[in-house]
């Protein structure tokens, strides 16, 4: 196989890796996030994107929206999810001491939307077509698959107003507070439930966005969910949990990885692979490759 | 010494503490006026910082109530606490360590009683030049020292505009010009926002000489309430510091 190398495979696996990359950087976003304030690992993300994916699919199928219209349904429509999940479900469990309630929570849904999946849409690996699945841009010999590119854009997209939700806004500073130490953040006045609701809504909202990213790129089952939670845990250790930027240069990261790695250890081998990483960080850089560790004085 | 004037800011009523059979608080009841700087002293484990985990709502008391401007305070959410007027700071400094000084200030100005926009600023800025920050407000506060640090907590705590804070050993780790400064900052803050101070403190030469009242808590009981000469001459007071004098 090295025989076939060449400077514009090269290319390729590194811009495939980047496109798919930041699929599981969107999903690590939420994880992040949602992580930040309620300090549980929401293993059902990888489930809920899954689900939205066929949300779209459904949108598309039945009623005939294009995936990239049906964002300005699947998003809203995940975050009032995500407000509705944490309002009945969480609300509870986010003040007690012990986390295993509600990250045993998430694991039960992770399972509940896993098996609804199955009964309504089956096992059977679906994906989307529409007239311009098959559409690629080719500048100097990489081929650019226009979804993909989509996939790009949103994932920076949706980044880049996190970040100036996060910075620029009232609500923002009181979940980078939240995420910061909780307690304290009650005592100054902030209500814990209300950074929680909004954690939810933008982690869910983002898993809507990482949903329709899905739909046309690769194809799908209803248990696809629970390997992208684990890839967007991995993205997550590797780009550090609590920066917005960290989280999506993990996937990133992850995707060159796997990309990469199928090419030159072989296909069954890109997970491991990835695993690998992932253990390596943990072992000499646990606080992630992208945040600058700030020391306490 | 329950007072029962009008003139009442904070009323602690028969407070007990259980923590499963040990009891930390035992008939606990405190009347802290407006514009009060009261001291609360007594020996390592005596329940000091449990009182003000009580009042903030962090715990809630095993019996007892709790009123804050003559409203019953004891069974509300730590956040809506802090709503009411009561700022509090803590003896391992919290502050968000990502987040800048002006930030802090806003998160304590925006969310301590949930003001916005222009108002808020406003009142993050006062606080800051109260507490002599406004010059480093751009600043992240990992970058800060310890005294710089406990003047934001300060100062978060002012811009949430309260009636009473709760100071739980500011002076630990300062130095003494540090402390002179924080003394000042202390008096100023009281003078102009007309303010409380209930004050948890190791250094007892500090707090009788600067508090005009002091408490003294051992071993959950509160042993006196007095002036600081009372106190100083308190028989109980002097054997929970040194010990029973030996015959």
């Amino acid at each position: 196989m090295i025989a076939y190398l060449s400077f514009e495979l090269i290319v390729q696996l590194v811009v495939n890796g980047i496109l798919y990359g930041t699929i599981y950087g969107i999903a690590a976003i939420g994880l992040s996030l949602i992580f930040g304030t309620m300090r549980i690992i929401f293993l059902a993300q990888g489930t809920m994107i899954i689900l939205f994916t066929y949300f779209g699919y459904w949108l598309l199928e039945l009623a005939g929206i294009d995936p990239f219209v049906s964002l300005l349904i699947v998003v809203p429509l995940s975050m009032i999810i995500g407000v509705l999940l944490y309002r009945s479900l969480f609300k509870e469990s986010a003040e007690m001491d012990d986390k295993n309630a509600s990250l045993l929570l998430a694991v039960g849904i992770m399972f509940l939307v896993n098996n609804l999946m199955l009964v309504m849409w089956s096992a059977n690996p679906r994906m989307a077509n529409t007239a311009y699945t098959e559409v690629v841009f080719s500048p100097m010999g990489i081929t650019i698959p226009f979804t993909r590119l989509i996939a790009l854009g949103l994932a920076i997209l949706s980044a880049g107003l996190l970040t100036l939700f996060l910075k620029k806004t009232y609500l923002g500073m009181a979940v980078r507070a939240a995420s910061e130490n909780m307690l304290y953040a009650t005592l100054v006045g902030i209500n814990p439930h209300r950074v929680n609701t909004v954690a939810f809504a933008i982690g869910i909202g983002l898993a809507g966005v990482a949903g329709i990213g899905v739909l046309q790129i690769v194809p799908f089952d209803p248990f696809f969910g629970f390997t992208f939670a684990l890839k967007a845990l991995i993205a997550l250790a590797l780009g550090g949990i609590g920066s917005v930027f960290g989280a999506l240069m993990g996937g990133i990261l992850l995707g060159l990885l796997e990309s990469l790695g199928s090419f030159f250890v072989g296909g069954g081998w890109a997970e491991a692979v990835a695993f690998g990483a992932f253990l390596l960080v943990l072992m000499f850089r646990p606080e992630g490759l992208f945040v600058r560790s700030v020391k306490k004085a | 010494m329950v007072s029962t004037s009008k003139e009442e800011l904070l009323r602690l009523e028969g407070i007990y503490k259980r923590f499963g059979g040990l009891e930390v608080l035992q008939d606990i009841n405190i009347s802290i006026g407006p514009e009060e700087i009261v001291g609360l002293i007594g020996p390592n484990g005596a329940g000091k910082t449990t009182i003000f985990n009580l009042i903030t709502s962090f715990y809630r008391p095993t019996q007892g109530s709790i009123f804050f401007n003559g409203k019953n305070i004891t069974r509300l959410s730590a956040h809506k606490v802090c709503h009411r007027g009561i700022a509090r700071t803590f003896q391992l400094v919290r502050t968000f360590s990502k987040m800048t000084v002006m930030e802090n200030a806003m998160v304590g100005a925006v969310f301590g009683k949930t003001q916005i926009g222009m108002q808020a600023s406003h009142n993050a800025a006062e606080a800051l030049e109260l507490v002599g920050l406004a010059n480093k407000k751009d600043n992240l506060v990992a970058h800060l020292t310890l005294s710089d640090r406990r003047m934001l907590e300060i100062a978060m705590a002012l811009a949430s505009m309260p009636s009473l804070i709760l100071l739980d050993e500011p002076m630990a780790g300062l130095n003494s010009a540090e402390i002179g400064n924080l003394l000042k900052v202390i008096e100023k803050a009281r003078d102009e926002r007309k303010l409380s101070f209930l004050w948890i403190e190791h250094k007892v030469d500090e707090v009788l000489d600067f508090c005009k009242r002091v408490m003294v808590l051992d071993y959950g009981v509160l042993i006196a309430d007095g002036s600081p000469e009372e106190i100083a001459n308190n028989s109980k007071v002097i054997e929970a510091y040194l010990g029973e004098p030996s015959a």
